[in-house]
């Protein structure tokens, strides 16, 4: 800061009553940036205050605030199970009750036995897909 | 465990647990008489009313194919339809269940006359369980009669 600085400072700060005859350019941008700052320093001083008249609502804002439910998801996956479980049971159902026995199922021999003596049983299927179990005995049967 | 492993479970039991059988099953039946008769090689007879069975008769050794007789029989689950086939075997079948398939669990036995020991018995020829798909054949063969063998096609007939 030089001297004619100075001396526009001290002015600006109402320490120097000295009015200079013809303030230069210089002179007057610079006590402009001095105004230009002390606006700034206004506002940034400024501290909001809530005022006697404010504080209910402003209690109420905070007392919503707390009482208020968290929002949470267990909503979604109740709902996503739910329409999960839905879908099961409609396939399921539509497997047992809708079409019938699938083109893939076929008829399936579980046992098969024989009181002849001395015969055998076989089970199996033929080139046609026929079930067949088949008793294999002696012409003349053991009795 | 959600909701939903519920439903998978559920699911999975549904869909492979037998189910009640609801009213009666009606079952098809044909007994045959196969016989070897030394037909020139490859030469076979079939009887009168065996055409839909030409295909599964074929593969067995015989030559000769006769329809003995051809019935139906209807039953309620768990409950036996008896059927003679001569006088000396008796068919019965009994439906059980249906299957997660739609098959239809069915027991079934060829009961035979018979003599043991000078005594006159009753024996279980053939006793079987299976599951029918309805409208395919089950082919239970192999008890001798005459001088050929009994060979029995049985259907459970399709719902209308």
């Amino acid at each position: 800061m030089n001297k004619w600085q100075r001396e526009v400072a001290r002015r600006f700060d109402g320490e120097s009553d000295v009015q200079p005859m013809a303030p230069s350019a210089e002179a007057l941008a610079y006590e402009a940036s001095l105004r230009q700052l002390r606006e700034g320093a206004k506002l940034a001083a400024y501290r909001p205050e809530i005022a006697d008249a404010q504080f209910p609502s402003f209690m109420e804002g905070i007392r919503e605030s707390i009482e208020a439910p968290r929002r949470h998801h267990r909503g979604f996956w109740a709902v996503l199970s739910l329409s999960t479980a839905a879908l099961l049971v409609a396939l399921s159902a539509f497997l047992v009750f809708g079409g019938g026995p699938d083109k893939s199922v076929t008829t399936q021999v579980e046992a098969a036995t024989t009181e002849i003596p001395g015969a055998t049983v076989e089970k199996y299927t033929n080139e046609d897909g026929t079930a067949v179990v088949w008793v294999s005995t002696a012409q003349r049967d053991l009795l | 465990m959600s909701i939903a492993g519920v439903a998978i479970v559920l699911a999975v039991l549904v869909g492979s647990a037998d189910q009640a059988l609801e009213g009666p099953v009606t079952f098809s039946l044909v007994p045959v008489q196969a016989t070897k008769e030394n037909r020139p090689a490859g030469e076979k007879s079939f009887g009168e009313g065996l055409e839909s069975f030409r295909t599964s008769l074929e593969k067995l050794p015989f030559d000769t194919f006769k329809k003995v007789k051809s019935d139906k029989a209807s039953a309620t689950a768990n409950k036996e339809a008896r059927v003679p086939i001569s006088a000396r075997y008796t068919l019965t079948v009994t439906p059980l269940a249906k299957d997660g398939e739609g098959r239809v669990r069915v027991k079934v036995c060829v009961e035979e006359k018979a003599e043991r020991e000078g005594k006159k018995v009753v024996r279980k020829a053939v006793d079987t369980t299976a599951a029918l798909v309805p409208g395919e054949h089950l082919l239970l063969g192999g008890p001798s009669m005459d001088e050929g063998r009994l060979v029995i096609f049985i259907a459970v007939e399709k719902e209308k």
